[in-house]
């Protein structure tokens, strides 16, 4: 049996919208689950506690990228297979698993496969996959790249300078080693690989076709001024941050490979 | 030599890369290549090769399999195989390695010393044939004095 931990706000309440349809074919499908509607995602813990013991095949995160966040959160330690049934604005985990719409996502929970990400750590807040911390924070910078309507107010005509902004940055990383730059975007991706460095950090500053790439277990960043650190599009802490790469794994449910994909030797 | 962002692309790759604009202070061991572009001091470290570009300036002692320098170097190189400084490297240090090369505009301000290779001697025929002594024939005289 899953567990569902649904998010009634999520995608502007989309939820209420397709719960009649989702529990009919999860039914038809032959799931079974028990589903939880959260008053608020603070409530996620509270609810985790009290249902975990019917989620003998996992737990599911109904809703976009902060219910996902706070329900891997709430089950990091469970040791429990995690799956996603994306109805939020935006979910960039289940993009990126390959999960697309809430009828795929809820299909695959028949026969889902299973794949094993490293966790990593935000000061105490657990994440998947990657984060991101942006130096070009300042929203006008931001749409001086071309990014938005703005710039067709503005006009193209923008100094170099403004179209350069970045934060002076310094990344301390394993205890011995220290960078410094000005920095537009950091990106931390989870090596789920054992063995090796946990963690693959990538620097963009203001000349991108010059990336820098680093290989490390935990690192500090701290800049001459607050970055936001985004998990998809949700900003979950600002600088100075720590990150870690955990020895701890979690299990995500995925679609199946296609018989020809999965027998497909690797190159 | 020198990679681009497309070599790159390839999450399990392990190559090091420090960019233009980028200072990196400590020391770094890794499994992979290390490019540097930008501005090292310290200590280097891999297993593979390290490539110094023509704008990186490195105060360091480096060691990797392979070296080849492009722009400055402040620091002992040691290559398990060969150092190559081109025409806009400069090393101001002593380099030891198997093979040493140093195009023309390259500068060197140091010494250097070669491994010694250890390679199996071929065999070789001998270009001419031994014969052997055929034994005297006992003639009955007597020798002994």
């Amino acid at each position: 049996m899953y567990l569902l931990l649904a998010n009634p706000e999520a995608g502007s309440k989309r939820f209420q919208k397709i719960k009649p349809q989702l529990v009919d074919y999860l039914n038809k499908l032959g799931v079974r689950f028990d589903l939880v509607e959260l008053a608020n995602l603070v409530d996620a813990e509270e609810a985790m506690k009290k249902h975990i013991q019917h989620a003998t095949r996992g737990v599911i995160a109904i809703g976009g990228n902060a219910t996902v966040n706070t329900v891997i959160n709430s089950m990091a330690d469970e040791g429990m297979p995690f799956g996603i049934i994306p109805i939020g604005k935006t979910n960039y985990l289940a993009h990126s698993l390959g999960i697309k719409g809430w009828r795929n996502a809820a299909k695959l929970l028949a026969e889902p496969d299973k794949i094993a990400r490293r966790l990593g750590k935000i000061g105490k807040h657990y994440f998947v996959d990657k984060i991101e911390i942006l130096g070009s924070h300042n929203l006008l910078s931001k749409y001086l790249k071309g990014e938005g309507f703005l710039k067709k107010f503005l006009g193209s005509s923008a100094s170099s300078s403004e179209r350069t902004a970045g934060v002076n940055t310094t990344i301390s990383f394993d205890g011995t080693v220290k960078v410094t730059t000005l920095v537009q975007k950091i990106s931390a991706k989870l090596n789920d690989e054992k063995g090796g460095k946990k963690i693959l950090l990538e620097i963009t500053t203001d000349d991108p076709k010059n990336p820098t790439r680093l290989w490390m277990d935990e690192l500090e960043i701290e800049g001459d001024k607050k970055m936001p650190v985004l998990m998809g599009n949700e900003t979950v802490a600002h600088t100075p941050v720590e990150i870690k790469g955990c020895s701890k794994y979690i299990e995500l449910l995925i679609p199946k490979l296609p018989a020809k994909l999965a027998k497909s030797p690797k190159k | 030599m020198a990679k681009t962002r497309a070599d790159f692309a390839d999450f399990n790759n392990p190559d090091t890369i420090i960019g233009r604009g980028v200072r990196v202070e400590g020391t770094l061991q890794t499994a992979g290549d290390i490019q540097i572009n930008g501005e090292f001091k310290g200590k280097l470290l891999t297993e593979a090769d390290v490539v110094v570009g023509e704008y990186a300036v490195v105060d360091a002692d480096i060691n990797g399999q392979n070296v080849y320098v492009s722009g400055e170097v402040i620091g002992d190189i040691n290559a398990f195989e060969k150092i190559e400084i081109m025409e806009t490297g400069k090393v101001d240090g002593n380099v030891t390695a198997s093979a040493l090369s140093i195009e023309s505009g390259g500068i060197l301000k140091g010494t250097s010393t070669m491994h010694e290779v250890e390679t199996e001697r071929p065999e070789t025929e001998p270009t001419y044939e031994v014969q052997e002594a055929k034994p005297e024939e006992d003639s009955g005289a007597d020798t002994s004095a």
